[in-house]
């Protein structure tokens, strides 16, 4: 404006005669106020822009500092109409200027939808198939609740479950959000306690500038951030994100900007703060875990993990219990008769139990089933060697002797082998020579031990001994006594051999008998006659003449009656079986 | 809603606790008092049909060995100085806590309470002490917390 030439220069053309007349003289005042130069200032479009633009900067910031002005409003259609022309002229100018700011914004939009898009596939994917998903399907049936609240409940990261807007100075409330689903004590009380806190924390530490950042306290996160007139506390449940901080500050930002009068002048009325809800509101955040940082690939590994773990800790209880119970076999195996156990050694997930056993010792295997073990997995490595043990030194001795089931052994301390019971004498004899090579045995004692053969040899002599063979008056058999001869011969060969078997030599005396009737001499030949008779007749069924002796055995005397009456029963030859052992001469 | 952050401060033992204990909503225990060093409850009041909180910081008596913390007196909208009727001697640190507490938070309306009145036996307190008050011009008012004597008086006449 400087440059306007001054209102109070005089014009040469004052005094003009067309002063007379009013339009001259008001187109006189008219060039006496404006002039000529100014006049071409208006009427020349160019200075006139030239002007404008020099205080067109000065008048914009002028604009701005004042609310009340239009003027963003009315430029608005201005600056869209300038943009849509420049972009039909050459969209590249626009494009180029644009470019470092959206790149970097569609990029980050591209990513986060990709983000979006891969996470609500791998939440759809993983909670309808696994068995996480099963269990809370279960849990919703249990209780009654639908599938998605169970959900919602337990895969909650973060819930912001109260928002407090706080006047700073006083600690009193100015507002309060509660999430839905969570309950909440006295704001009031809360507010002013937490202000209490606050300020007991800076005075105990000795901050004065810096506020409390965070509380926590189990699940609980409180979280503030602190502005010049009020603060905003954030109760929060589970683990908040950084952006929830963002928020924070950006309605703490907001408020602390439209509310700044307010703020300033609180002198206790909250209400005018009930407006900036919408704003805490951006605070009220949750989010559900949905964003599941380890991948599927290692929750298997992981689960694998567990797997080996809890088998590995299975084996371990089971392979402890398992030696032990291994330990007290081996135990039980030393203690049987003719086995020792020296060592148990594990290898390969086997047993070998490895010792000196006696032959004649129970079979281990047969100890193995009467226990719980696994017979596959024991083995055993046996050194033979011979027990003292009386109870095998018996089995020993039966299973070298075989005794009969009639005889009874008996070892006694000393070694001494009791025999008791009968025996053929031949096992007898064998026993006794036999019984002394085996190691502990040092005497064998068969006194007891009565041969079977001398008691058939007794039934023989008797039978032998009470056959008679019936004569007629001289030396001729009474008939029909071929079948008495015969079994007699039979029971003598028997006889004959079970003398040779005890070692006796046998003798029989074949006596011929007469009634004492006649002349003696010739009873005497008559008897002789007769026995010779049955001897002959023996001979001829096999019997060895030199056993047989021929007696003569005188009548008994005459009864005092004097009756000469022949008594039949004394025509007859009779037997007297003598057993003579060779060496003492004695039966 | 209206609401008003009011302090009481006082020497150990004078009854501050008890004065509002039964005039009031409170949701926490009397250990905050020796831990963080003060207890907040809440009393509502209607003055002139208007709704009012008071938010009532009962902060932790002055005793030799521990100070009140001043920083818990910012905001006040009013205080309450509470002494023991019974001892002289929390008349004299009633009158050293004002000087403190108007140090640091300016002048705002305060009110004295004279506290066990019901103690009539005990009461040390006499015309030289009240003279004190009177002289200073400081409002004041007797009152028994275990009675409930003059506690409900007190709020109203602070709050008018």
């Amino acid at each position: 404006m400087s440059d306007l030439p001054s209102p109070a220069k005089p014009n040469p053309s004052a005094s003009h005669p067309e002063a007379d007349y009013p339009l001259s003289e008001l187109t006189e005042l008219r060039n006496l106020v404006i002039g000529p130069d100014l006049k071409e200032r208006f009427d020349n479009a160019r200075i006139r822009s030239e002007d404008v633009s020099r205080v067109l900067p000065e008048a914009l910031d002028l604009t701005l500092q004042d609310k009340d002005q239009p003027l963003p409003k009315v430029i608005v259609p201005t600056v869209e109409k300038a943009i849509k022309s420049s972009v039909s002229t050459d969209q590249n100018i626009l494009s180029e200027a644009l470019f470092p700011i959206m790149g970097p914004a569609i990029r980050k939009a591209i990513a986060a939808a990709i983000q979006n898009l891969i996470d609500s596939l791998n939440q759809s994917l993983e909670h309808s198939l696994s068995a996480q998903s099963l269990s809370w399907r279960f849990e919703a049936w249990r209780t009654g609740k639908s599938f998605a609240e169970v959900l919602l409940l337990r895969t909650l990261v973060y819930q912001v479950e109260q928002v407090f807007l706080i006047h700073k100075v006083s600690g009193l409330v100015l507002h309060h959000l509660t999430a839905a689903t969570a309950t909440a004590q006295d704001a009031d009380l809360v507010s002013a306690m937490f202000t209490a806190i606050q300020d007991f924390v800076k005075d105990s530490f000795s901050i004065s500038n810096d506020a409390l950042g965070s509380l926590q306290v189990g699940e609980l996160t409180i979280w503030v951030n602190e502005g010049p007139q009020a603060f905003i506390a954030c109760v929060i449940r589970g683990n908040p994100p950084g952006s929830l901080r963002q928020a924070m500050e950006n309605a703490l930002e907001r408020i602390h900007l439209l509310y700044e009068v307010q703020l300033h002048e609180f002198q206790g009325e909250n209400s005018a703060f009930e407006t900036c809800q919408p704003y805490l509101e951006q605070c009220l955040q949750s989010q559900y875990q949905g964003k599941e940082k380890r991948s599927p690939f290692l929750k298997w590994i992981g689960g694998a993990a567990g797997i080996l773990l809890l088998g590995w800790g299975t084996w371990m209880v089971l392979s402890l219990s398992e030696s032990r119970q291994v330990e007290n076999f081996s135990q039980q195996l030393n203690q049987q008769p003719g086995i020792v156990v020296l060592q148990t050694q594990k290898q390969n997930g086997k047993y070998t139990i490895s010792g000196l056993r006696d032959p004649l010792a129970i079979p281990p295997q047969e100890l193995v089933a009467k226990t719980d073990l696994d017979p596959d997995k024991l083995d055993f490595e046996w050194e033979p060697y011979l027990s003292f043990d009386s109870e095998l030194v018996e089995s020993r001795v039966k299973a070298l002797l075989q005794p009969p089931q009639t005889v009874i052994l008996h070892i006694d301390v000393n070694g001494v082998l009791q025999m008791s019971g009968s025996a053929p004498q031949t096992w007898i004899n064998q026993a006794k020579t036999l019984a002394l090579r085996l190691p502990n045995i040092t005497q064998v004692d068969t006194q007891q031990v009565v041969p079977i053969e001398r008691q058939a040899l007794a039934a023989l002599t008797h039978k032998i001994e009470s056959t008679a063979i019936f004569f007629t008056q001289n030396a001729q058999l009474v008939p029909q006594q071929n079948g008495t001869l015969k079994t007699l011969a039979l029971d003598l060969i028997a006889l004959l051999q079970k003398g040779t078997t005890l070692g006796q030599r046998i003798t029989v005396q074949v006596e011929g008998h007469t009634d004492a009737t006649g002349a003696e001499l010739i009873n005497l030949y008559i008897r002789e006659t007769r026995a010779e008779a049955v001897i002959s007749l023996l001979v001829k069924q096999g019997i060895d003449p030199r056993v047989l002796q021929t007696v003569s055995v005188e009548p008994p005397p005459a009864t005092s009656s004097g009756s000469s009456q022949p008594i039949l029963a004394n025509r007859k030859v009779t037997f007297k079986v003598i057993a003579v052992h060779p060496s003492t001469g004695t039966p | 809603m209206l609401q008003k952050k009011i302090c009481m401060v006082g020497a150990f033992a004078t009854g501050k606790t008890s004065l509002v204990a039964r005039y009031v909503q409170g949701i926490y225990s009397d250990k905050y008092q020796t831990t963080v060093g003060v207890k907040i409850d809440k009393k509502k009041m209607t003055i002139a049909s208007q709704d009012l909180n008071l938010i009532l910081w009962d902060i932790h008596g002055e005793d030799e060995f521990q100070k009140i913390k001043l920083s818990y007196l910012r905001g006040s909208a009013a205080y309450i100085l509470v002494a023991d009727g019974t001892r002289r001697d929390t008349l004299c640190t009633v009158f050293n806590l004002q000087a403190k507490v108007e140090q640091t938070i300016g002048s705002v309306p305060f009110m004295t309470i004279l506290n066990k009145y019901d103690l009539t036996t005990d009461w040390e307190l006499d015309e030289d002490d009240l003279d004190q008050l009177s002289q200073r011009r400081w409002p004041y008012c007797v009152g028994s917390a275990k009675t409930g004597l003059g506690v409900e008086e007190c709020f109203k006449q602070l709050v008018q």
